[in-house]
């Protein structure tokens, strides 16, 4: 699966390209919302967006509201990684679009549960 | 004094366990707070909203070093950009689970963190307080996380 990882901390990126490269996914990165709309718009066959919350010039919440905007990536599911636990803002991403959301901290176990999890909704 | 933060002492010690235990691979125990001697680094990160708090994170060039370096399994013989962004990242997960510990009615937000490094300089902000500290050690290296809150 071709997986877009959407984070301004290079070190994020890093760290779940890492791990996605071992579960065999291909992989491309942008450090903000904008830069992945650039990035999903440059390419096509996109299986997945994984997104930081919290970024400079474009966050998240923007990110989803503005790639589910869309219509060719209403389909694109997108998985907020991110330290935002607060119910209203969760409320927000998913009433926008996310698929779903890993808490940072987390173990790349959880990554792999939350793809698979995606994997089996979308069959 | 905050009533959300005093409410739950100890709030800093799992948090941070839990962030250098799964993410930076390095093990740290809980200690009594110990000076850093010489080139040191203070990563801060702000919440703000009905309230005004900041988290800083506070260690050695050389653990930061090491810090960043377990988390990326990479060598960081010296201060980096690399090394700034992972010491950035450690402390957004610090702050951004503090704040999932406050209450939703303060609206509060992260800011993006920012990294002061030196060897010779003090972290003074008017108007705030210290509401918790921990001191930890990390590999034999003294690491202090503070919270504060703007009166």
């Amino acid at each position: 699966m071709k997986i877009l990882i959407v984070d301004d901390s290079k070190t994020m990126r890093l760290i779940i390209g890492r791990t996605l490269k071992e579960l065999g996914h291909e992989i491309r990165e942008a450090g903000n919302g904008r830069e992945a709309i650039t990035a999903l718009k440059a390419e096509t066959g996109w299986g997945l967006v994984m997104a930081d919350w919290n970024m400079p010039e474009m966050n998240g919440l923007e990110m989803v509201i503005a790639v589910k905007a869309e219509e060719v990536f209403k389909p694109l599911p997108i998985m907020m990684v991110t330290t935002e636990t607060e119910m209203s803002n969760i409320q927000k991403a998913m009433d926008a679009g996310a698929a779903g959301f890993i808490m940072k901290p987390f173990k790349k176990e959880a990554i792999q549960e939350k793809i698979a999890g995606l994997a089996a909704v979308a069959s | 004094m905050s009533a959300e933060i005093t409410a739950a002492p100890g709030l800093l010690e799992p948090i941070v366990k839990d962030v250098f235990d799964t993410m930076v691979n390095c093990p740290i125990t809980a200690g009594a707070y110990a000076p850093i001697a010489g080139a040191r680094v203070t990563a801060f990160v702000g919440i703000g909203g009905e309230k005004k708090y900041t988290v800083l994170l506070e260690c050695s060039e050389p653990l930061a070093c090491s810090a960043a370096g377990s988390m990326l399994a990479e060598s960081f013989p010296e201060w980096s950009d690399g090394v700034q962004d992972a010491l950035s990242e450690i402390a957004n997960m610090i702050a951004g689970n503090v704040k999932s510990k406050l209450p939703e009615h303060l609206h509060l937000s992260l800011s993006l963190p920012t990294v002061v490094r030196g060897s010779s300089y003090e972290c003074r902000t008017p108007k705030m307080r210290i509401l918790q500290e921990a001191g930890f050690d990390c590999s034999g290296l003294p690491l202090t996380v503070r919270i504060v809150e703007e009166e």
